[in-house]
């Protein structure tokens, strides 16, 4: 019954479990430097007045500032998610389908009497749970790393944080899933979900460069980029200043996610395979 | 032609398939999009335990008929039926006793032969029996990842995969490309076994000699058309037979005079003989030469590559004047 789930699991877990060992490593690394790093923290707060950092870090990094332990690990820890997981859904997005239609396993594959959605949710499933480690052993391994060095933090803000930017990924991959869907070309896979997932980070960051010039223009541009909403930084210093969960962000986000996903299930249950 | 009639005994009916692939698209007098037709208000059925040959050069559409019966395409018009359900309406049930075997195999580089045919086994339940018998023919090693094997071994894993579950309908795109003459032949006897225990098998292939050895009959499909359905044997007595003779040289008919026989197609002097293909009824011709002394005579049918080649003459002849 699930046997495309338990297959890509098996087949592919250290792949893309790889990456995510390496953030989990950053963030045990941001623990390790801290009590030598606290003391002499402020001499880099005056750093984030640079508008290149400010735009590259984001409004929520800035405003937690550098000087607290959350704002060190989100600071640098979420930016490297954001890169490393645009490389992971496009790989993702490529593998599921389209690599599959190029190479001609999905012929042998659809010829079993298997309901392509199935095949396309199983597969999916199987790439959330593994992403999954992404927030539980980033937070598991940052807390108890950091309970041992007696650092204290708000871990339960830096877990929502973790998860809320774990749905926008999810989101992103159900776009790059769609591109695969349409196109059935690992080449035209990537040039459309890059375009769209790198274009949205690229238009973040000019919407922080303008943001000294013109608030207004912006508030579009960044308005209009996915990885504006859900922002790491911007949801851990919400709770811990008691603004409140971006409720509407979240759903927004899983929203399109989920229309995204349908879209691509209806289309791969319809289309034909040349 | 074959016969719209639908019977019983037939596994797979195609009837009216037409597929178009792209769209004319004119703007003003510019052409930005054309159509293809790959396959032309296609006809023909399969009957339940038969091997039916398709034959057809590259781009006559051969693949866009297996891909539309499997349910891959969407197609402009006309019915397949397999066991009298619908290819798309029920695709899932249709697909419970389908083996298949693609043209390009290509397999899960990263499983072993073994955990593929598991793997397969959730979706299409493997006959143990069965697949004890292809482990036996078949001499791959199971336990190594196909990517390590040679193109003729992943063939052998394909094939066991698709046979495994001992389905009913076998649909076969040059199944034996990359065996070797020895596993082709193994092959071929195991396609003739599953035949004579009622499985319907629909064979692609390139290998006339291969179509000839084991199909009943043979579908023709010439530019998307279906040109031709007919029994292997009755498709080689209607067409051309090739009749060399050596007259004693006193009475040898002039090369003239055995044009203007009736169904005499083709005459050739070949090393002292006289090679004659005559068409269909042979009967003036050999009148003829029981009227002279004749040293040596004798009389082939032509080979399924020569049928399929008077098929395609116009073709190449037309490449010719190119």
């Amino acid at each position: 019954m699930f046997a495309i789930y338990k297959k890509q699991l098996q087949k592919t877990w250290y792949f893309w479990l790889i990456p995510i060992l390496l953030i989990v490593a950053l963030a045990f690394y941001m623990v390790l430097i801290w009590p030598e790093f606290e003391p002499i923290i402020q001499e880099f707060q005056s750093l984030l007045e640079n508008p290149l950092y400010q735009a590259l870090l984001g409004e929520g990094a800035i405003e937690l500032g550098i000087t607290s332990f959350e704002g060190l690990i989100s600071m640098e820890m979420f930016i490297v998610c954001d890169i490393m997981f645009i490389g992971f859904i496009l790989a993702f997005g490529t593998l599921i389908v389209a690599r599959e239609a190029d190479t001609g396993t999905l012929d042998i594959m659809l010829s079993y009497p298997i309901p392509r959605w199935k095949f396309l949710l199983q597969k999916l499933l199987a790439f959330i749970t593994v992403t999954l480690a992404f927030p539980i052993l980033t937070w598991l391994v940052t807390t108890l790393a950091a309970s041992s060095y007696d650092i204290t933090f708000n871990n339960e803000a830096f877990l929502i944080s973790l998860f809320s930017r774990w749905v926008l990924y999810m989101t992103l991959t159900s776009i790059a899933i769609l591109c695969s869907i349409i196109f059935m070309d690992s080449t035209k896979t990537i040039g459309s979900s890059g375009l769209i997932l790198g274009g949205s980070f690229i238009l973040e960051r000019i919407g922080g460069l303008v943001r000294p010039a013109s608030a207004e223009t912006a508030d579009i541009l960044q308005g209009i980029s996915l990885f504006h909403y859900l922002d790491g930084p911007t949801v851990m210093n919400n709770i811990m200043n008691n603004k409140g969960f971006p409720l509407g962000e979240l759903l927004i986000i899983i929203l399109i996610g989920v229309l995204a996903l349908l879209i691509s299930l209806v289309l791969f249950q319809k289309r034909e395979f040349k | 032609m074959a016969s719209n009639a639908v019977v019983d005994s037939d596994v797979l009916v195609v009837r009216n398939l037409t597929k178009i692939y792209g769209r004319d698209l004119q703007i003003g007098s510019r052409k930005f999009g054309r159509s293809i037709i790959a396959v032309n208000d296609a006809n023909f059925s399969v009957k339940k335990g038969e091997i039916f040959g398709f034959l057809g050069p590259n781009g006559a559409g051969k693949t866009t008929t297996i891909r539309a019966i499997l349910g891959y395409l969407t197609i402009e018009s006309g019915t397949i039926k397999i066991n009298g359900l619908d290819y798309q309406q029920d695709g899932l049930e249709i697909r419970k006793n389908i083996g298949y075997i693609p043209g390009d195999v290509t397999l899960y580089g990263n499983f072993t032969g073994e955990e593929l045919i598991n793997y397969f086994n959730e979706f299409r339940p493997t006959d143990q029996a069965f697949l004890k018998k292809l482990r036996n023919i078949f001499k791959v090693d199971l336990t190594l990842k196909v990517k390590s094997l040679s193109s003729g071994n992943r063939q052998q894993v394909a094939i066991i995969c698709a046979l495994a579950s001992n389905p009913d309908l076998l649909i076969l795109d040059e199944p034996s490309s990359g065996l070797d003459p020895l596993m082709a032949s193994r092959f071929h006897k195991l396609l003739l076994e599953m035949r004579d225990n009622g499985k319907t098998i629909f064979l692609s292939s390139h290998d006339l000699s291969e179509v000839q050895s084991i199909c009943s009959r043979v579908g023709i499909i010439r530019k998307g058309k279906i040109i031709v359905v007919e029994a292997v044997n009755k498709l080689r007595n209607k067409s051309l037979q090739i009749m060399n003779i050596e007259f004693t040289e006193s009475n040898a008919p002039s090369m003239n005079e055995i044009k203007t026989i009736p169904n005499v197609i083709q005459v050739e002097k070949q090393d002292g003989s006289i090679q004659i293909k005559v068409k269909e009824d042979i009967n003036d011709l050999l009148n003829l030469v029981t009227s002279r002394r004749v040293r040596r005579m004798t009389l082939e049918d032509s080979s399924l590559e020569d049928i399929f080649l008077e098929f395609y003459k116009d073709e190449m002849d037309l490449e010719k004047e190119k």
